[in-house]
């Protein structure tokens, strides 16, 4: 175990370093890193200091050095639309987004787990085909379609929930909650179901696809020769191992929720990163879009090496390697 | 020699049009795709308008309903948006977009997927692993992230109106730099396998290059799944495309895609001109459907342990 840890920590490092260099080369080289770290206000000594201390002028080497220690103490300079620090900016929206991410992963899980179970082993029921039909539109409609379509439903026709913001937030240092005021809940809703349509019809279709596989199985025939009851076939024999493919693509779901929040919170005003990222490209707030590409890339590989390993807890054929 | 007539019958019997014939939903998604195609490649006569030529608005017909509800004009079948652009003939052109920049950049993708994927595999060693490392990297990244971060620096890297003139190879190459992995995957693993048989090395000996010997035997026997990946990853390109579109970051409103139109509708839809949103949007969700349902059938086609 500890050997895998090794090699896959050091793999994640130089996928860290790459997305790091990446983020580095937009930082020095596509807008003014001095203008990065002052402001568009600063005075010409200040920049001259701020040149110096950079090293501008030494080998990139050292530059990628600097930015890199820098980025790891979370310092990417000032934005240039809004004049203030950008690891300020990011640890006020930070809450909202992962909030956001984590109600959404959780919904698809766990109406997509069950769902897929269910259209497996009921292939031909109306409900089955009626599921399958709701996955075949979230596969389709794009998920900003998804959100307006929602609006307009929910907040417009029927008036029942908000169609923007986030509602009421408890705050705790630094992040803040709204999962703890009726209003929290009521702006979260719609939003969540928009970001979780896409997983949970992946999931759902994963899990029917694993499973039907895995009835068709002579241990599952025997099993049920056996008499056991339906639900210790299904879910103690059958689902435990559909679950490592699901695990895995439920990870890399966390992922793209995180990435698919960019258009989520644009369409329903979320105060969160994914809406800070668009709004600085827009702007071509390079410092800030340099800092979403560093932290994105630590979110992802975290999830990459958290599910791997995940997978090797459950499946014991692959610790033999 | 066999005539047309019998060739179209022998197409007929085989038993891909005899799948394909059996559902007729995947017909009728195929019928879908085909008028689509058929539209955006006729899009320049049958539109009665130019949405595109800012000169030839006229503002005073800017949010008119479509021509069958009150204050509606015929010219205007489905209705006008806030510039005065015919929303029919906007829909014609911006389909033609979306059809256009998704199928080039997924063949794009295909080319370069295909090619890395030949030379991984063939050459083995540490060009294997940078590529293949490349492609691990990628693959932890949503393709969405990708092409949104490609565009961004594009539009940071290029001056604005350079920009717009060339926003279609922009979104092209986001697209297609986003989607390659998954072509060279199975190429490579096609070609590891290819390698050491022996043709190949019997090829080596006659004096034809190795090389040229793998891509006539390796490209034909990726060619089923290459199609069924293809079709769905155009699907999924015109997705990404029509979402970059409404974020702003895709085709800009000089020339629209579908994208760019309902991300204007969708800034008149609550104030009831609902016409600019909703149509754009059906013709949007029809073609993914259509290409999501002919790719699903493609992939059970040819799934070996369905037949």
């Amino acid at each position: 175990m500890i050997a895998f840890f090794a090699r896959r920590l050091l793999q994640a490092t130089l996928v860290m370093l790459t997305v790091a260099f990446l983020g580095f080369l937009l930082f020095q080289y596509v807008g003014d890193p001095v203008n990065n770290m002052l402001g568009s206000d600063a005075s010409d000594a200040e920049r001259a200091l701020l040149r110096k201390n950079l090293g501008l002028d030494q080998p990139i080497v050292v530059q990628f050095g600097k930015f890199v220690g820098n980025a790891v103490q979370g310092e990417f300079g000032l934005s240039l639309r809004q004049g203030r620090q950008v690891s300020a900016l990011i640890k006020e929206r930070f809450s909202a987004t992962i909030e956001l991410s984590l109600v959404a992963s959780l919904l698809a899980l766990l109406i997509g787990i069950p769902l897929g179970v269910y259209t497996a082993v009921k292939p031909k029921s109306g409900l089955s085909k009626a599921f399958l039909t709701v996955a075949l539109a979230g596969v389709s409609l794009p998920t900003f379609l998804i959100g307006i379509l929602l609006i307009l439903v929910f907040s417009v026709w029927l008036g029942w929930l908000p169609s923007y913001g986030r509602g009421d937030t408890i705050a705790w240092g630094w992040w803040s909650s709204g999962l703890f005021s009726a209003s929290g809940w009521q702006h979260l809703i719609l939003p969540a179901i928009t970001l979780a349509l896409f997983p949970l019809t992946l999931i759902m279709r994963l899990v029917r696809a694993e499973m039907l596989e895995v009835l068709r199985t002579d241990y599952i025939k025997f099993s049920r020769a056996r008499g056991l009851s339906r639900r210790q076939i299904y879910f103690t024999h059958g689902l435990k191992n559909t679950l490592i493919p699901v695990i895995t693509i439920s990870a890399l779901q966390l992922g793209s929720i995180i990435a698919f929040s960019i258009i989520t919170e644009t369409v329903f005003q979320w105060p969160g990163l994914g809406l800070l990222f668009i709004q600085a490209v827009n702007f071509s707030d390079i410092p800030v879009m340099a800092a979403y590409l560093c932290f994105v890339g630590l979110v992802f590989v975290a999830i990459n090496l958290i599910s791997d390993a995940l997978c090797r807890l459950v499946d014991p054929r692959l610790r033999i390697k | 020699m066999m005539g047309v007539g019998e060739k179209i019958g022998k197409l007929w019997d085989s038993d891909m049009a005899y799948s394909l014939r059996a559902s007729r939903l995947t017909l009728a998604a195929l019928a879908v795709l085909v008028l689509g195609c058929l539209l955006a490649f006729l899009a320049p006569w049958l539109a009665p308008h130019e949405p595109s030529n800012l000169g030839a608005l006229n503002l005073s017909d800017s949010l008119l309903p479509p021509a069958w509800m009150d204050g509606g004009q015929a010219s205007y079948f489905l209705g006008t948006d806030d510039q005065g652009r015919d929303v029919f003939s906007a829909i014609l052109y911006g389909t033609r977009i979306s059809l256009i920049v998704g199928v080039i950049s997924v063949l794009l993708s295909m080319a370069i997927g295909i090619s890395l994927g030949l030379v991984s595999g063939y050459l083995g060693g540490k060009v294997d692993a940078l590529i293949m490392g490349l492609a691990d990297v990628q693959l932890s990244f949503p393709s969405i992230l990708i092409a949104l971060l490609i565009d961004g620096v594009a539009r940071t890297v290029l001056a604005k109106v350079m920009h717009e003139n060339i926003s279609y190879l922009v979104v092209i190459l986001a697209i297609s730099l986003s989607g390659w992995v998954t072509y060279a995957r199975v190429v490579r693993g096609l070609t590891l396998l290819e390698k050491n048989k022996e043709y190949v090395q019997a090829a080596h000996v006659i004096g034809v290059h190795p090389f040229k010997v793998m891509l006539t035997h390796v490209l034909p026997n990726v060619t089923g799944t290459v199609f069924v990946l293809a079709t769905l990853h155009i699907g999924s390109a015109v997705m990404i495309e029509a979402t970059l579109s409404f974020l702003g970051m895709g085709m800009p409103p000089s020339s629209p895609s579908l994208g760019t139109l309902i991300s204007t509708g969708n800034k008149f839809l609550f104030s009831g001109e609902w016409w600019i949103f909703v149509f754009p949007g059906l013709v949007l969700v029809a073609l993914i459907l259509a290409v999501n349902l002919l790719g699903d059938w493609l992939r059970d086609f040819f799934n070996p342990k369905l037949q």
